[in-house]
């Protein structure tokens, strides 16, 4: 009898804990299964958490100026506003603009040359990037142990104060997991969501969308994930080479991995080196500016035969990718309750 | 988990516990390499700072037939801590091992999977930041020839053409305690000669040479 109690309880707590998951992380409708190997790293919400405080607290530098949200701020779909390039501790800047943080669990590699294979060993990147955070793993997590606050939260989080470098990076991790966005107006037409649709503008923008873009800017993520040389004439004094400095390829020269579109009218300025301000200069640059090379993609060889009203109907497009549940989602700003 | 859970199935019922002891030493010829201790090497001596290899994925072999694996994923030696330099495992007296099986470095199905515990922990400063990946074996020290000069050997790679990861192949009589040696000369003699790269900080044709002529050094001895 005891038991068959036991057995009981134990399916209803794990009921009850598989509907825990379900509630922080779901996999939008029609969306491709994620990458991201959840078996391993379980999200929790009080690890959700945990990596949540980490993300903004700028202990996580060595002259405890800068967090994670210095560069990716959670009103720019977690991208840095207003620099081109990223600034880090004691306005050291860095050699290139900050992605937007959206959709990681469907992530197959990151940064912009794909030099990190997983998204629990992104963190690690900038800490110990010495014009970003300028520290060490073992050195972090030293300065955390001494924080009572951070003793309790390991100890919610892992059922133990021990502060580990694998619950560190998989804490951070669950928190990025969390930064799902898929509630655009987009996203509302394609459900069909009481009604609504596309204006004239954006529905001829979208058919454009689909004729010139989403062979890299595939739906629904707006990346396939490739690395493609889309036609930016090389900067001469950051001589960044893409992928090529991870492949050693020289197919790979220049190269750089498509990044989604995803609240791309928040996330200026735009490119691996932020050389663009708006949309209307990205557009410029795939209607006249292709800079021809060895590694340029096929389909942008003569350009994108854009006429102004088609910039502008593009541009009424990529502005219904705008996601405002995401953008003003409180759980994923600064955790101004967890003291 | 599950590695331990097939290892007891496969030995527990079959034999009682008994242990297999194997100490790891770095070696120069004959020479027993110790840190900060000057090494003599034709006319030429070295000097290691700092020695830390990753060995993984132990298997058992008797008659070419797995019998065991072991449930720890990967060792890291360290030459500063000698704790770390004796690897016990719970192998069984009589079960008629002979043959270990293991890598030297990482392999590329751990290397992307994510943060790991353990000896894999990336806080104990052997895996990259800046390029996703662990690093196999890290050897700091000077030479003497004649001037004195630093080198630093970081080797890594998972990916293909560079991965740098070594499968180890070693036959092994029926003893319990046995001996690991790893001899540094035919290395540190090519980092001498060539001089040019003495830095390898990174996954490359290089890293994977230097790595080729660790594994190929290595011993069992009982
Ligand atoms: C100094 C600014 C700066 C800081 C601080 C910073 N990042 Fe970044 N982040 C960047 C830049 C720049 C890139 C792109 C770098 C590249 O491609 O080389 C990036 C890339 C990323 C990516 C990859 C996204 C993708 O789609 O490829 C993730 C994830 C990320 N950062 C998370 C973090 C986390 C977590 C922290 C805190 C531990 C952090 N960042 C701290 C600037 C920063
Ligand atoms: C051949 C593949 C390819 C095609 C086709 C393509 N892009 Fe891109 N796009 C890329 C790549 C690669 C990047 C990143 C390049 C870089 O920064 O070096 C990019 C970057 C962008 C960015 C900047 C994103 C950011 O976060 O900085 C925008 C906006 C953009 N593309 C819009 C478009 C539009 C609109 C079209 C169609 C008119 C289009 N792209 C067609 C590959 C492509």
């Amino acid at each position: 009898m005891k038991r068959l109690e036991l057995i009981c309880l134990m399916v209803l707590l794990i009921t009850i804990s598989f509907r825990y998951t379900e509630k922080l992380w779901k996999k939008p409708l029609d969306w491709p299964e994620p990458v991201y190997n959840f078996k391993k790293n379980p999200l929790d919400s009080a690890t959700v958490q945990l990596g949540r405080v980490l993300f903004y607290d700028p202990v996580l530098s060595s002259d405890s100026s800068i967090s994670c949200a210095s560069c990716h701020s959670p009103y720019n779909a977690f991208t840095h506003v207003d620099h081109a390039l990223s600034h880090g501790i004691k306005d050291r800047i860095g050699t290139r603009n900050s992605p937007v943080l959206v959709n990681l669990a469907w992530g197959k590699s990151f940064m912009w040359d794909g030099a990190v294979n997983h998204l629990d060993m992104q963190a690690l990147a900038p800490l110990e990037n010495h014009v970003e955070m300028d520290e060490t793993l073992p050195h972090v997590l030293q300065k955390l142990a001494k924080q009572e606050k951070y003793r309790r939260l390991f100890e919610a989080a892992f059922h133990s104060e021990t502060m580990t470098g694998e619950r560190f990076l998989k804490a951070i991790s669950q928190f990025m997991l969390t930064l799902v966005s898929s509630d655009s107006k987009y996203d509302r037409v394609l459900r069909g969501e009481n009604g609504i649709q596309f204006t004239e503008m954006e529905r001829k923008g979208y058919a454009l969308f689909k004729e010139h873009c989403a062979s890299c800017h595939t739906e629904p993520l707006f990346t396939n994930q490739t690395f493609q040389n889309n036609g930016l004439a090389p900067d001469s004094i950051l001589q960044d080479v893409g992928r090529m400095k991870i492949t050693g390829k020289s197919s790979d020269s220049l190269k750089f991995k498509v990044p989604t579109l995803r609240n791309i009218e928040r996330s200026a300025p735009y490119m691996h080196d932020g050389r663009y301000r708006s949309l209307q200069m990205v557009l410029f640059h795939y209607s006249t500016d292709i800079h021809s090379s060895a590694t340029l993609a096929p389909q942008l060889r003569n350009g994108i035969r854009l006429s102004e009203d088609d910039k502008r109907n593009l541009i009424a497009f990529l502005k219904t990718l705008t996601d405002n549940t995401f953008l003003n989602n409180k759980q994923f700003q600064y955790p101004r309750t967890i003291k | 988990m599950i590695r331990t859970a097939t290892y007891l199935v496969f030995f527990l019922p079959l034999f009682g516990w008994g242990q297999l002891i194997v100490e790891i030493n770095l070696k120069a010829g004959n020479e027993l390499v110790e840190l900060n201790e000057p090494v003599r090497l034709n006319g030429y001596s070295f000097q290691l700072e700092q020695a830390r290899l990753y060995l993984s994925k132990f298997e058992f072999y008797q008659n070419g037939h797995l019998k065991a694996t072991d449930s720890t994923l990967a060792y890291l030696v360290d030459l500063e801590i000698d704790s770390t330099r004796k690897l016990i495992f719970p192998v069984v007296q009589g079960s008629g091992i002979d043959e270990i099986r293991f890598l030297f470095g990482i392999d590329s199905l751990t290397n992307t999977s994510g943060a790991m515990n353990g000896a894999l922990d990336p806080m104990h400063g052997m895996y990259w930041s800046w390029q996703s990946g662990y690093i196999n074996c890290k050897l700091e020290g000077t030479f003497t020839a004649p001037e004195r000069e630093t080198f630093q050997l970081h080797l890594g790679g998972y990916a293909h053409p560079f991965s740098g990861v070594q499968r180890i192949l070693l036959k092994t009589d029926k003893t319990n305690v046995c001996r690991l040696d790893i001899d540094l000369n035919a290395l540190m003699e090519r980092v001498i000669r060539t001089k040019s790269e003495l830095h390898v900080m990174s996954p490359g044709s290089r890293a994977v040479e230097y790595a080729q002529l660790l594994a190929k050094s290595i011993e069992l001895k009982p």
